[in-house]
C-alpha cells in the first residue's frame, strides 16, 4: 500500500515517542530524561531566537571546509596511490594503522598544537576525511578494468587521454562512496572536537546542555544532529544518483 | 609477507619515524609532540609498571561487553527485520535516523542518565554495534538471491526452512562484514565514552594530554590504539577467511 510506506515513517515516530513518554515518566528520572512536551517546548523557544540556527550553521561551515580540504588533498595522493605499486606500498601500511585511530583521538594533539581555534577543528575533520577518500579513491583507480585501457590504447589514446577518460571515469563510483562515508566521519569528528573545545556548534550545544543541567537542550541537540546528518546523507545520495546515471551499473543499494 | 613489502614498510616506518623527530623539537613543542625518545622511555616505563595492560585491559574489556551485547542484539533484531516485514517497516526509518547520530554525541546523554560508571560507556558501544549490526544484518538478509528461495520452494521448502537453510547462509557475508564494522565502530565508541568521562582506558589516555599534562601518554595512547584496531581487525580477517572457507566467503584487506 502506497499509504502504508509513507506512513510508516509516522508510525514509528509516534511509537518513538510513545515509548519516551513513558520511559520519562516511569523507569528514568524525569529531571534526567524530560517528557517529549517539555523537549518540545525548548526546542520551539530555541527556534524562535533563532540559537539553534547559529549553532548548526557553525558546525555546518566547519564541516564544509574541513571536508574540503579533504578531498582536494585525499583524492590526488589516493590516485597516486591507485597507479603507482610504490606508492601503494609506502602509504597503504601508515594508513591502514591510522585508519584504526579515530578523528576522536587527534583532538587532545589537534587542540595542543592549534589551540582553540578555527584551525584545530578543521584540522580534525580534515584527518577524518582524508584516509578514507585516499582509501578509497585508491582501490578505484586500481580496479579499472585493463581490458578498457588496452581498448583506448589499441584506438591510440595517449597517456593523459585514458587517465581523464578511462581511469578517472572507472574510479568516479568508488570515489563518491568513498566520500560519503568520510561526511559521516566529518560529522563526528566536528561534533566531538565542539564538545572538548569550542564556544559555539551542535557538539557545544550537547556539551553545555549537560553543564548547565538543561537536558531538554541536549535532547534537541542530538535530535537536530540526526536530522542534519539525515539531510546530507540524503542531500548526498541524490547527487550521487544524478551523477551516477551514467554508471547504471553501480547502482548503491541503500 | 614478502620481503619487497617488508622493505616498503620499513622504509615509510623509517620515514615516519625521522619526520616525528625533527618535528618534534622544532615544529611542535615537546610538550605538544614529545620526541620518539622520550615516548620510547616512557612506552618502556608504562610496560613495566604493567600501567599500559592496564588502560588497555580496561578498554578492551567494555569493548568485549559492549560488543558483543550489541552485536548478538543487533543480530537478533537485524535478521528478524529481514523476515518479518512488519518489523522492517517498524524499525527501518528510526534506525535510519539514529545512524546518521555518532556515538559521541551520546555520550553526554548516556553519563546524565546512567551515571559516570561503566554501564554508561558499556552502552554508548552496545548502541553502535546494534545500529550497524542491524542495518547490516538486515541488507544480509533482504540480499537473498531469489533463484535460491525459489528453488527451495519448487522442492517444497518451508517458510522455516527457507528463512534458516536459504536466506541466513545467503546473508552471512554481511553479518561477517556488519561484525566486522562493527568491532571497528566500537573502538570508536570506547575512545569517545573515556575521552569524555573516565580516569581509566585507552581513551582517557590520549585525552589526558589536552591540559598538556601527559604528552607522551597521548603517543602511547595512539600507537596503542591504532595497533589494537589494526591487529584485532587482522585477527578477525584471518579467522573468517579460516572458518568460512566453507562457503567461499573471503574478506579482502581494506
Amino acid at each position: 500500500m502506497i499509504v502504508w510506506s509513507r506512513a510508516r515513517i509516522l508510525v514509528s515516530s509516534i511509537g518513538i515517542i510513545l515509548l519516551w513518554w513513558l520511559g520519562s515518566h516511569t523507569i528514568f528520572n524525569p529531571k534526567l530524561v524530560p517528557p517529549p512536551i517539555v523537549v518540545a517546548i525548548s526546542f520551539w523557544k530555541m527556534i524562535a531566537t533563532g540559537e539553534i540556527w547559529v549553532h548548526i550553521g557553525v558546525s555546518l561551515r566547519r564541516v564544509l571546509i574541513g571536508y574540503l580540504l579533504g578531498i582536494v588533498t585525499a583524492v590526488p595522493i589516493g590516485v597516486a596511490m591507485g597507479r603507482s605499486k610504490i606508492v601503494e606500498n609506502l602509504l597503504g601500511p601508515p594508513l591502514q594503522f591510522m585508519r584504526n585511530i579515530t578523528p576522536l583521538a587527534i583532538i587532545p594533539f589537534a587542540v595542543n598544537a592549534f589551540t582553540v581555534g578555527e584551525a584545530s577543528k578543521y584540522f580534525i575533520i580534515w584527518y577524518g576525511s582524508v584516509i578514507t577518500i585516499i582509501l578509497n579513491t585508491a582501490t578505484g583507480v586500481s580496479l579499472t578494468p585493463q581490458i578498457r585501457i588496452r581498448a583506448a590504447q589499441c584506438l591510440g589514446a595517449s597517456p593523459r587521454d585514458i587517465f581523464f577518460r578511462i581511469v578517472m571515469p572507472s574510479a568516479w563510483p568508488f570515489i563518491l562512496t568513498g566520500l560519503r562515508v568520510a561526511l559521516g566521519f566529518c560529522f563526528m569528528g566536528v561534533v566531538a572536537a565542539e564538545m572538548v573545545a569550542a564556544e559555539n556548534g551542535i557538539g557545544f550545544l550537547i556539551m553545555q546542555s549537560r553543564n548547565m543541567l538543561l537536558p531538554e537542550q541536549m535532547f534537541i541537540g542530538i535530535f537536530m544532529l540526526g536530522l542534519v546528518g539525515l539531510i546530507t546523507d540524503r542531500l548526498f545520495h541524490v547527487s550521487i544518483r544524478r551523477l551516477m546515471r551514467r554508471y547504471m551499473i553501480m547502482i548503491e543499494q541503500d | 609477507m614478502d620481503r619487497e613489502k617488508a622493505l616498503y614498510i620499513s622504509i615509510s616506518i623509517a620515514i615516519i619515524l625521522g619526520t616525528w623527530w625533527l618535528t618534534s623539537g622544532t615544529l611542535f613543542h615537546e610538550a605538544i609532540l614529545p620526541s620518539p625518545p622520550q615516548v620510547a622511555e616512557r612506552f618502556w616505563e608504562m610496560i613495566i609498571t604493567a600501567e599500559l595492560l592496564f588502560h588497555l585491559g580496561i578498554s578492551l574489556k567494555r569493548i568485549l561487553i559492549g560488543g558483543v551485547l550489541g552485536c548478538s542484539l543487533g543480530f537478533i533484531i537485524g535478521t528478524s527485520m529481514g523476515g518479518i516485514k512488519l518489523m522492517r517497516d517498524i524499525l527501518e526509518p528510526p534506525f535510519h535516523f539514529f545512524r546518521n547520530i555518532p556515538p559521541v554525541a551520546l555520550v553526554p546523554l548516556a553519563i546524565t542518565v546512567l551515571g559516570i560508571g561503566e554501564t554508561s560507556k558499556v552502552s554508548v558501544i552496545v548502541y553502535i554495534t546494534i545500529i550497524s549490526m542491524t542495518l547490516n544484518c538486515a541488507a544480509g538478509m533482504m540480499s537473498t538471491p531469489q533463484i535460491r528461495i525459489r528453488a527451495a520452494l519448487c522442492l517444497g521448502a518451508s517458510p522455516r526452512d527457507i528463512f534458516f537453510r536459504i536466506v541466513l547462509p545467503s546473508a552471512w557475508p554481511y553479518i561477517l562484514t556488519g561484525l566486522r564494522v562493527a568491532v571497528g565502530y566500537s573502538f570508536m565508541a570506547v575512545v569517545a565514552a573515556e575521552m569524555i568521562a573516565a580516569d581509566k582506558g585507552i581513551g582517557f589516555l590520549i585525552m589526558q594530554s589536552i591540559l598538556i599534562i601527559h604528552p607522551r601518554e597521548m603517543v602511547i595512547g595512539l600507537v596503542m590504539l591504532g595497533g589494537i584496531g589494526l591487529l584485532g581487525d587482522r585477527i578477525f580477517l584471518m579467522a573468517i577467511n579460516r572458518l568460512m572457507r566453507r562457503y567461499m566467503i573471503t574478506m579482502k584487506e581494506a
